[in-house]
């Protein structure tokens, strides 16, 4: 009797091991057919004093089991660690043997409280943080991963981290002949180059701001141009061409900023603009 | 004059009889190794795939898993088969204290640039903890059988 119930023992443990083992290896395998990753375009949408950036992406399971619970958070925090904005994008279960296209969204709301606090933040040099997490059940449930990441935003921090800033061979244009400005401006134009330390591939960058008059004059100008930042010594322009108005005047003459960004990041291109309202009283 | 010499046999030898090599226990013996061998291959790729990477995921680990799967295996009635069990399972979980990555029962955490990722498998483990228990108490119970068996024997 004794030995029958140990034989029958001895073949339960031999049957779950051979479960456990095949189970463990086919969660292994499966993993292997998982891939994701960001698709081009970011979609900016602006809506009652909100503005959305929606990040397209795919997951493509090729796998055995599905993938499910997937979650994905986005918050922007400040230096105390208090939630500026926080957006939780429900992606759901994604099945095996299926791809999903989606996109993560991130909100900011209200923007003109952000934006004043953003700004606060940059000048005062005080850290922001973007806090990413993503969370998942995998393998029947059997197997839970999250994933964090955390960026900080100030750029004294990019600076120090990750850029050498050299200024080489500072140029100033003096330019009267200008027909299309009423007025004389100034222009300065200030090639650098940058020592990047950084991982990312970022091509075509070009950061626009212009401050415009309430009549729609451009009044000052600032541009920077990155054709390349990759790894290493990289060379940029600055050009800085300011109107008589705002050069006398100063901001008081400003009614309004357009800021325009473009570029790519590993591939990636995006695109972004805005037109921010200025009183000078206000601000 | 004859001298009495006296002689105490401890039995240790009943503690590692000779295994018996039947086709049963080769292909156990053939099948252990090839299954950590294809585990530790796919994770190396996976850790490939996703740019992390976990200290214990080499060759040498594999390798070591192995041996002790066969002397497991092949010595099943003797003290090598438990020894070489919890050996295996020291290992493992050595290499994953030492490493950093078993940061808690059942949770691995990897570092893949900024990204910090959990890995939560604790249900699994504990499965994994019983069956091996169980395998390994097992062991000592056949162990102890053939001591006893031995020792009527001998009286």
């Amino acid at each position: 009797m004794q030995a029958v119930m140990r034989k029958r023992l001895s073949l339960a443990v031999t049957c779950a091991t051979i479960l456990l083992s095949g189970f463990i290896l086919s969660i292994v395998y499966s993993a292997q057919n998982v891939s994701f990753g960001l698709v081009q375009n970011v979609k900016t949408a602006w809506r009652e004093g909100r503005v959305t950036l929606s990040i397209p992406f795919y997951v493509r399971n090729y796998g055995v089991y599905d993938i499910e619970d997937v979650n994905i958070i986005l918050e922007l925090r400040d230096s105390a660690g208090q939630v500026l904005t926080k957006t939780v994008n429900v992606i759901g279960t994604i099945k095996a043997g299926s791809e999903l296209k989606s996109y993560i969204n991130i909100t900011f709301k209200p923007l003109k409280l952000l934006l004043q606090v953003l700004l606060n933040q940059i000048f005062y040099n005080r850290t922001l943080e973007l806090h990413a997490r993503a969370s998942l059940s995998y393998a029947l449930s059997w197997i839970a991963l999250e994933a964090e990441a955390s960026i900080p935003l100030t750029l004294q921090h990019m600076a120090r981290e990750t850029l050498k800033f050299l200024v080489n061979d500072v140029a100033f244009k003096f330019n009267p002949l200008e027909s299309q400005i009423a007025n004389d401006s100034l222009r300065f134009t200030l090639p650098f180059s940058i020592n990047y330390l950084g991982h990312f591939r970022i091509e075509n960058f070009e950061l626009d701001l212009e401050a415009k008059s309430s009549a729609g004059d451009v009044l000052g100008l600032w541009e920077i141009t990155l054709y390349k930042l990759r790894h290493g010594e990289n060379e940029g322009l600055l050009k800085i061409t300011l109107d008589r108005e705002l050069a006398t005047k100063g901001l008081a003459s400003v009614s309004m900023f357009t800021i325009h960004l473009r570029g790519e990041i590993n591939g990636f291109s995006f695109e972004w603009a805005r037109d921010v309202p200025y009183n000078h009283t206000e601000w | 004059m004859a001298h009495k010499i006296s002689v105490m046999d401890l039995g240790v030898s009943r503690l590692f009889p000779k295994p018996k090599m039947d086709l049963k226990r080769v292909a156990e013996a053939t099948l252990g190794p090839l299954c950590y061998m294809a585990l530790f291959y796919n994770l190396h790729q996976l850790a490939r795939t996703y740019s992390f990477s976990l200290n214990f995921m080499d060759i040498h680990m594999a390798m070591l898993l192995s041996v002790l799967a066969i002397l497991r295996s092949l010595f099943k009635e003797s003290l090598v088969s438990p020894t070489a069990g919890l050996t295996s399972v020291g290992f493992m979980f050595r290499f994953l204290y030492s490493s950093g990555s078993l940061t808690q029962f059942g949770v691995i955490q990897v570092q893949i640039e900024a990204l910090t990722v959990k890995i939560e498998f604790t249900a699994l483990l504990v499965i994994i903890l019983i069956i091996l228990t169980a395998k390994t108490l097992q062991c000592v119970h056949e162990i102890f059988i053939n001591l006893r068996f031995g020792k009527q024997n001998l009286h």
